[in-house]
């Protein structure tokens, strides 16, 4: 009878900590990461009376946390790739708006007016005011080429910027891992409650995966291995913390490089990485341009006449993108622009050659300056566009696979409320056991002889 | 499959981030009127409309380049025409005396005209056509001839010998203006200042045999090398009015291809909206009855 008073006790005791768990549950549905909890009760064995063998009871071994390894390590290597396809949309769109012709007026508009202005100073090659024109569109040409190459430039210094605040949140981010190995592997022999540090642990990997790229494998003894390209950055509970320079990621310790191709920062680094950075390369085209529209029009220019017959003059100064400018001489001094070619006011062939620099094939490949830009605008079209498709299709399968760990590790509120009537049930009914042999007892101690 | 609840709110916010990054776009079509964007919406098409928009820039260009050329023609053509009148004259006067209809004062007073056509055709030949010396090659800022002496002894060629054009089309050039010295002269017998200068002369010396002979052939050689020059500006002017209508046509047609090519088609962007926002309508209605019920309801 005393077995079947503990019996029931263990029976209360089981179906109250499921009523827990089941509340615990239900207040964590909503906590990003939190993956459902539910009791492991095995039979207590049983213990010998007399003859007969009669089981012990019910005891919670522990509570299981329900996570997939496998579906959070595949959740993992996507996140890493979208992040890096996420972020590198993200530069890249900013470079599209340096290069955007359809809804607002870019280089290739300053391009049209500036020729145009010189095409119809061949028309009229003593017009003062249509050397005015030429002037005042030469240095819009000019503005637009400098503020390109200022906006590519600020995009290079912020995305650097970013980096490096990105860097102090990815080591902290292996700093905290480190930190929860330590606790749940020193934890782990005990019954003590890891699931919740372990909940904490992926959503930091997690963090990890998509800053960094980082790779992730959880050892036997429930330790997270994190590495990059090879290198473990968390081993147990000791954390290599990342630096960054101009060049590339090295490890701050022992100064090893570290190629970081996947998460934001794998994106960013691209973007400004000193050998064939994305907006390095841009702002050598960018460059390209500049330099050829400047030794084309100095060389054809210095070689004509002004209306004051002043010859030898250069009509940009500067050398790329970023210093180029009309001639401050011309700006002063329209008369002196050189149409002519022999100092008559009338002769344009100057003003001609000038205006055809357009069809001439003066860029590496036998381009003309148009063509090449729009090469510079069609490569930046469609690698954002790749970019953004990649980063819409990985959002999809990230999704996907979200959903697919969520239907494991969620918490569905309906099923929390059934567990929660069959628990209460059972712990009714355990009590209603108390109760019986408390009536058997009362029964025994009310018997007279 | 289990769906527990969290899996329902993502579903609904994604659908709803779907739609509202859609009517984003369609917003921004609507309001710009351009299918493009941004280079990345369709990077061929963004590339074939700056090419377009370039060509329409050039087309542009040429349109005004063909207009000035056609208004240099155009002055050209009524300067000869000038200069056929002024010559007419001065053959009828030369046939005048050579046929000695006049005698003694008659001579000076033929001598007196023939120096007043002189005097026209040198107004003529300096004539300006935009603010510009239509006969000074590309002299343009001076009168290209010159005079000495009153009544004139010299007439002088003091422009130089660049012919003015224009491209209709690359490698095609049309003159547009001619130097003086190539316009007015063959370089032989054929110089309308010299022929008007020997019918005055002759008239002013009385000199008949001159008047019947030499001056003749100079003032019909002079005569003949307007109505080639005439000749040359009528085809010149027709040659370029033609480019102009074709460029006229050819930009119609940039400006067509540039419209397909950027354009939006607003009633299929409208029609677009429309369907999204019954789609957002539906996402939301399913949305609040799927969260309405739990069983934590029937728990009473």
């Amino acid at each position: 009878m005393s077995a079947a008073i503990d019996i029931a006790l263990s029976g209360l005791r089981s179906s109250q900590l499921a009523i827990d768990i089941t509340a615990h549950n239900v207040a964590n549905a909503n906590v990003e990461g939190y993956s459902r909890q539910r009791p492991v009760a095995v039979t207590k064995l049983a213990q010998t009376s007399s003859q007969t063998f009669v089981g012990s009871g019910v005891d919670v071994q522990k509570v299981e946390r329900l996570s997939d390894r496998w579906t959070a390590g595949h959740l993992r290597t996507e996140v890493a790739e979208q992040g890096y396809y996420d972020t590198l949309h993200e530069r890249l769109s900013e470079v599209e708006a340096v290069f955007n012709e359809t809804n607002t007026k870019g280089l290739g508009d300053a391009l049209n007016t500036f020729f145009q202005s010189v095409a119809q100073l061949v028309d009229q090659p003593e017009s003062p005011g249509h050397r005015a024109m030429v002037l005042a569109n030469g240095d819009l040409l000019a503005a637009r080429l400098r503020n390109a190459d200022r906006q590519l430039r600020v995009i290079e210094r912020d995305t650097r910027a970013q980096i490096a605040s990105q860097v102090g949140v990815a080591n902290q981010l292996l700093d905290q891992v480190a930190l929860l190995n330590r606790q749940i592997v020193g934890a782990g022999g005990s019954r003590a409650d890891t699931n919740g540090l372990q909940d904490q642990r992926d959503g930091l990997l997690r963090k990890l995966a998509e800053t960094l790229g980082a790779r992730t494998l959880i050892d036997e003894d429930n330790s997270a291995v994190v590495s990059v390209e090879g290198t473990s950055l968390v081993l147990g509970g000791d954390a290599l913390l990342l630096s960054y320079g101009g060049s590339g990621f090295t490890i701050a310790e022992n100064g090893q490089q570290i190629a970081v191709t996947k998460g934001q920062l794998g994106a960013m680094h691209e973007a400004v990485d000193q050998q064939n950075g994305i907006l390095g390369q841009y702002v050598s085209d960018l460059d390209t341009m500049a330099s050829t529209l400047i030794d084309r029009l100095n060389t054809l220019h210095s070689a004509g006449y002004g209306l004051d017959g002043s010859t030898g003059r250069d009509f940009f100064v500067g050398t790329n993108a970023g210093d180029i400018a009309v001639n401050p001489d011309l700006q002063a001094h329209p008369e002196r622009f050189a149409a002519s070619a022999n100092g008559a006011a009338g002769n344009a062939e100057v003003a001609r050659a000038i205006a055809g620099v357009r069809d001439e094939p003066l860029l590496p490949g036998g381009g003309t300056i148009d063509s090449y830009y729009e090469a510079v605008v069609g490569s930046i079209g469609v690698e954002t566009a790749a970019a953004k498709a990649q980063s819409e299709g990985l959002n999809s399968v990230v999704d996907q696979i979200v959903t697919h760990s969520e239907s494991l590790k969620g918490v569905s509120l309906d099923e929390e409320m059934t567990n929660l009537i069959r628990f209460q049930q059972a712990y009714n009914a355990s009590g209603r056991v108390v109760q019986i042999v408390k009536e058997m007892t009362d029964a025994l101690l009310a018997l007279r002889w | 499959m289990r769906v527990p609840n969290s899996i329902i709110y993502r579903t609904t916010l994604n659908e709803l981030n779907d739609i509202a990054e859609d009517n984003n776009r369609l917003t921004l079509q609507a309001g710009t009127g351009l299918r493009i964007n941004k280079p990345s919406d369709d990077p061929t098409a963004a590339v074939r409309s700056l090419r377009l928009r370039r060509e329409m820039a050039q087309q542009q260009t040429a349109q005004t380049s063909l207009a000035s050329g056609l208004d240099d023609l155009r002055a050209t053509e009524l300067a000869i025409d000038d200069t056929i009148q002024l010559l007419q004259r001065a053959k009828e006067l030369g046939i005048e005396v050579a046929n000695g209809a006049h005698m003694g004062a008659g001579f000076d007073a033929i001598a007196e005209e023939a120096d007043q056509l002189l005097q026209a055709m040198v107004s003529v030949a300096n004539r300006q056509a935009g603010g510009r010396s239509l006969f000074g090659g590309t002299l343009t800022t001076t009168p290209p001839y010159t005079t000495t002496g009153q009544p004139f002894t010299a007439v002088t060629f003091t422009g130089n010998t660049e012919r003015r054009y224009v491209s209709p089309a690359p490698g095609v050039e049309v003159t547009t203006a001619l130097p003086g010295s190539q316009a007015f002269s063959d370089g032989g017998t054929g110089d309308v200042f010299a022929a008007l200068m020997a019918l005055r002369d002759a008239a002013r010396s009385h000199d008949i045999d001159a008047l019947a002979g030499d001056v003749a052939t100079r003032l019909n050689a002079g005569f003949d090398l307007m109505i080639r020059q005439q000749a040359w500006v009528g085809s010149a002017t027709s040659t370029l009015e033609r480019s102009v209508e074709t460029m006229e046509q050819t930009l119609a047609n940039t400006q067509q291809s540039l419209s397909e090519t950027e354009d939006a088609d607003l009633t299929e962007t409208l029609v677009q909206l429309k369907v999204n926002e019954n789609r957002q309508q539906a996402a939301l209605q399913v949305a609040s009855r799927v969260q309405q019920r739990t069983l934590f309801d029937m728990m009473a």
